[in-house]
């Protein structure tokens, strides 16, 4: 024993910073939460909460709430990974080709990645307001159209928070993707080309399968990103409104917690998040087969 | 299968790069033309040209007998094998060379039998179904050469396919590329930089340089008759020796004041030419009275080399093909004749070859 700590000693020695960083900020809070999703701790029991085994979790599973929210959730994340990637793989192929001020354009498509989400969100809240937003200003006197409520309609209220997050999300696809495009070899375009590919066939043949390997990763981060994303819900739609029509799961625990203080209904909620984003995530890491060796062939 | 014309081809890059002038070239129907010349004399360009991967700024293209100047390559029927292979990496050899065929979206049938037949041509089968990381180099360059095989087309177009292989595999390639022409006689253009690779495959040759076309011929042609000094010195390893300010007159020459006799020499008017000799054409002679001072003696099992420096006053240099048991060595000074029959003469200013 003595002899295995001296041998190991500075190893161990240099790894304790870290260790402790995640003890602290990951491992503690995540047996914390754990735990607390087992008490009826709340604001009636803040003091004294009580041992309840499973009960928290029974309740979330009997609530149709829990369907309906992880139904938006879904939605939400497949809408805003989509037109993260559609759009940001669409951007990066139009500045890879040979554009006059390329650069300019860069610069300003990474903007809406570089500002705080919290201010972004506000601005946007702004600008979908149903009287003075820009939003419905232009549509009512550019183009004739019927002013959108866009902050008092479930619907749409779900749409302006969509919206806002697909302008956020879209430059870490694009920037990702750039990078992919440029580390295609010009030759594979100029051999289809000549084997008969148009610009299209190209795209499709060469292009896309030749951004997988980098995509899927960033998929899946933006994926969590996204199924995680408290503030453009939260701060857009002012904590789910109308009438908490506007939730996804983490905005819907945010509130039980924060709002109405059921701290162990909440801790047991997140479990359930964390257990379905887990399962998820190895479900598509296995799909797209990014665990295996051989993506990047 | 069709020839392939260039007429008064222009290129000028950006930055008024000029690369190519007023370039005229006949492939002919069937024909294997080799085109060569040092790096940076317009080679890829040409055939990238005539692919259609660049446009000329001035002139016409045909493909048989359709001007295909403003055609884009899918449209012009043709196949090319590029050095680094250019292989699709996310799909296995056969669907990199059934990738052509897909894009033409013919019969499922026909495409499994077009691939199976190309692959058994080069003896590919047992590949197909990896990826090209798994593949060596003469592999890739065989699924590169299949995927142009099975397109049918009417011409083939090489960029330096085997520079990227080596000694060993590259003259085996050499022998399957040529033998591959002779069994499907497409119209091929083959572009390399090296002249053994000229030689041993084309059926003409075409020698550029800074690109201007200097000789268009067989290689033999090329190699005994070489238009100018620029092509004496590039075809042949190792070059030829020449030899500056070589007085010629009535009955024979003066190389480093030893006079030389020369049948025929009163068809060259009298004067100061730059003198070749193949080092072939140069042996020990003990009797001679042009004599070299040995620098190196270079053996290659089947021959040797024996480099100089021609004892006069203006030092020469000189290299010989002798035999493997040559007797000489470093320091040595030894005498040396050549057959004035193989002595090439060319114009000390233009270059060009003075016929005799
Ligand atoms: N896209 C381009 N833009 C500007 N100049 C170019 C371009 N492509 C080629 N060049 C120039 O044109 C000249 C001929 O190039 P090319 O590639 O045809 O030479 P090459 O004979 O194939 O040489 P190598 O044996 O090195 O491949 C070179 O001086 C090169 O720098
Ligand atoms: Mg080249």
């Amino acid at each position: 024993m003595t002899t295995w700590i001296s041998r190991y000693r500075v190893p161990y020695a240099l790894l304790l910073p870290t260790g402790l960083v995640i003890g602290l900020v990951i491992l503690y809070p995540f047996f914390y939460n754990l735990w607390l999703s087992m008490t009826n701790m709340s604001l009636y029991h803040i003091n004294d909460p009580a041992f309840v085994g499973l009960r928290n979790y029974g309740e979330i599973f009997k609530e149709s709430e829990l369907y309906s929210v992880l139904g938006k959730t879904i939605i939400w994340t497949v809408v805003n990974v989509f037109f993260h990637v559609a759009l940001g793989i669409a951007l990066a192929v139009l500045l890879n080709e040979g554009i006059r001020g390329k650069g300019i354009f860069r610069a300003l498509l990474i903007l809406p990645w570089a500002m705080p989400q919290y201010i972004v969100a506000l601005t946007w809240r702004g600008m979908f307001s149903y009287e003075y937003g820009s939003i419905n200003l232009m549509l009512t006197r550019w183009f004739g159209l019927e002013a959108v409520p866009w902050l008092s309609d479930a619907f749409w209220a779900f749409a302006a928070a969509t919206i806002t997050n697909i302008w956020l999300g879209f430059p870490f696809m694009m920037v990702i993707a750039l990078g992919g495009l440029q580390s295609i070899p010009k030759e594979l375009y100029e051999a289809a080309e000549i084997d008969g590919a148009g610009a299209w066939q190209r795209f499709w043949r060469i292009t896309l399968p030749m951004l997988k390997p980098i995509m899927v990763p960033a998929v899946s981060l933006g994926a969590i990103w996204t199924f995680n994303n408290l503030n453009v819900i939260w701060l857009v739609t002012r904590g789910g409104q109308p009438a908490d029509s506007s939730h996804i799961l983490v905005t819907y625990v945010y509130k039980a917690a924060f709002t109405y203080y059921r701290y162990g209904y909440a801790a047991a909620f997140s479990v359930v998040i964390f257990l379905i984003l887990f399962g998820f995530i190895i479900w598509y890491l296995n799909r797209t087969g990014a665990l295996q060796d051989g993506v990047a062939r | 299968m069709a020839e392939v014309r260039l007429e008064k081809v222009e290129k000028i890059y950006a930055q008024d790069k000029r690369v190519l002038h007023n370039l005229d070239l006949q492939v002919r129907d069937g024909e294997f033309l080799v085109l060569v010349g040092p790096s940076g004399c317009g080679k890829s360009t040409i055939l990238r040209i005539i692919a259609g991967l660049e446009d000329v700024t001035d002139g016409r293209l045909l493909i048989g007998d359709r001007d295909v100047t403003s055609v884009p390559p899918r449209e012009r029927d043709i196949a090319m094998v590029f050095q680094n292979y250019a292989l699709y990496p996310h799909l296995t050899a056969f669907e990199n060379m059934a990738f052509g065929l897909r894009i033409r979206k013919r019969p499922k049938p026909e495409i499994e039998s077009k691939v199976r037949e190309a692959a058994s041509l080069l003896s590919i089968e047992p590949l197909l179904e990896k990826y090209p990381k798994a593949l060596s180099g003469g592999e890739r360059q065989r699924v590169a050469l299949g995927r142009a095989i099975v397109r049918d087309p009417q011409v083939f177009l090489f960029d330096e396919p085997l520079s990227n292989l080596d000694a060993k595999l590259r003259s085996e390639m050499r022998a399957e590329i040529t033998g591959l022409h002779r069994r499907l006689g497409v119209t091929t253009v083959y572009v390399t930089h090296d002249q053994v690779e000229a030689m041993t495959m084309g059926q003409r040759i075409v020698v550029l340089n800074g690109g201007v076309i200097q000789q268009i011929g067989p290689p033999l042609e090329v190699y005994n008759r070489p238009a100018n000094r620029f092509v004496a010195g590039f075809i042949g390893n190792p070059g030829m020796n020449f030899f500056e300010q070589v007085r010629v007159g009535e009955r024979g020459m003066d190389l480093g004041g030893v006079p030389v006799e020369l049948p025929g020499s009163s068809s060259i008017p009298a004067g100061e030419f730059t003198l070749g000799l193949r080092p072939e054409s140069l042996s020990l002679d003990p009797e001679s009275p042009l004599r070299m001072r040995v620098d190196l003696v270079e053996p290659t099992g089947g021959e040797a080399f024996v480099y100089g420096q021609l004892e006069s006053e203006n030092g020469h240099r000189v290299i010989m093909k002798a035999p493997s048991d040559v007797q000489a060595a470093v320091g040595d000074v030894v005498g040396f004749r050549f057959d004035p029959g193989k002595a090439h003469f060319f114009d000390a200013v233009s270059g060009d070859r003075i016929e005799r």
